[in-house]
C-alpha cells in the first residue's frame, strides 16, 4: 500500500498514547495498530475525521503517499 | 433483527446436525443391509465380472452418505461459530463448500447406478446431466462465498 499513516509523530507532538487516541476516536487498539502498521486497506472518512479532531491536525499531517518501488 | 437471524441460524444449525447424524446412521444401516450383515439374503448380488464396479459404487455411495453429511454439518457448525464472533465468512467454510461439489458428483453417479449392486446382470452405466448441474452450481456458490471471504477481510482491515 502506497499510503502511509504517520500517527506516531502527531501522537508524540500531542503527548498522547495510542490507547488514549483509540479511545477518543472510538476504535479498538487493534484497529489503530492495523492503521499504524500499514495493514489497513481503507480508512473511513468518519475515522479520519475523528483522528484529526483528536490530534488537532490536518489529514495531510498524518497521511503520506510514498510510491512503491 | 440480528438476534432474530442469529436465533434462526441456531435453529437451522441444530436441525442440520440432527438430520445429518440421522442421515449418516441411515446410510450405514442401509449399507449393512446391502452386504447382508443384518438381513438374509443380502440385497447385493455380487457378480465377479463387474465386482470392481459394484464395490466402487457401494463404497462411493457409503462414502458420499457420510462425507456429504459431515461437510454440511461442519459448514453449519462453523457458520454459527463465526456469527457468534461477529463474522460471516471464512476460508475454511469456502473450502468445505468447494468440496461438496466433487462429493455430490461422485455420490450422484453412485446413486443413479446403485442398481448395479443389486442386479448381477446390469450392463449399462447411467449418467444424467443433473449429476453435473448441481456440482457446477455448488462450485459457483463456493466462488461467490470466496468473494465474500475476500470482501469480509477487506472490511475487517477497513478502519
Amino acid at each position: 500500500m502506497s499510503i502511509i499513516v504517520n500517527v506516531d509523530v502527531m501522537l508524540a507532538k500531542r503527548k498522547m498514547t495510542s490507547g488514549e487516541l483509540a479511545e477518543k476516536v472510538g476504535i479498538t487498539a487493534a484497529n489503530l495498530s492495523i492503521l499504524k502498521t500499514g495493514k489497513a486497506r481503507a480508512i473511513r472518512f468518519s475515522t479520519l475525521d475523528a483522528i484529526c479532531k483528536a490530534l488537532d491536525c490536518q489529514p495531510g499531517d498524518i497521511l503520506e503517499y510514498r510510491e512503491e518501488e | 433483527m440480528k438476534t432474530n437471524l442469529s436465533k434462526r441460524m441456531r435453529l437451522v444449525t441444530s436441525l442440520t446436525i440432527f438430520f445429518g447424524v440421522l442421515n449418516m446412521f441411515a446410510v450405514i444401516v442401509q449399507a449393512t443391509r446391502v452386504v447382508g450383515l443384518w438381513s438374509e439374503p443380502p440385497l447385493a448380488k455380487w457378480n465377479d465380472d463387474i465386482l470392481g464396479l459394484q464395490v466402487a459404487i457401494f463404497a462411493g455411495t457409503l462414502a458420499y452418505g457420510i462425507v456429504m453429511n459431515l461437510l454440511i454439518m461442519l459448514f453449519m457448525h462453523n457458520s454459527i461459530k463465526l456469527i457468534r464472533n461477529g463474522e460471516f465468512f471464512s476460508k475454511r467454510n469456502a473450502k468445505i463448500l468447494w468440496w461438496t461439489a466433487p462429493t455430490y458428483l461422485i455420490g450422484s453417479f453412485c446413486d443413479y447406478n446403485a442398481y448395479i449392486i443389486c442386479q448381477s446382470n446390469a450392463d449399462s452405466i447411467l449418467i444424467y446431466p443433473n449429476s453435473f448441474l448441481i456440482p457446477t452450481f455448488l462450485i459457483g456458490i463456493s466462488i461467490v462465498y470466496s468473494i465474500g471471504v475476500i470482501l469480509s477481510e477487506e472490511n475487517r482491515l477497513t478502519v
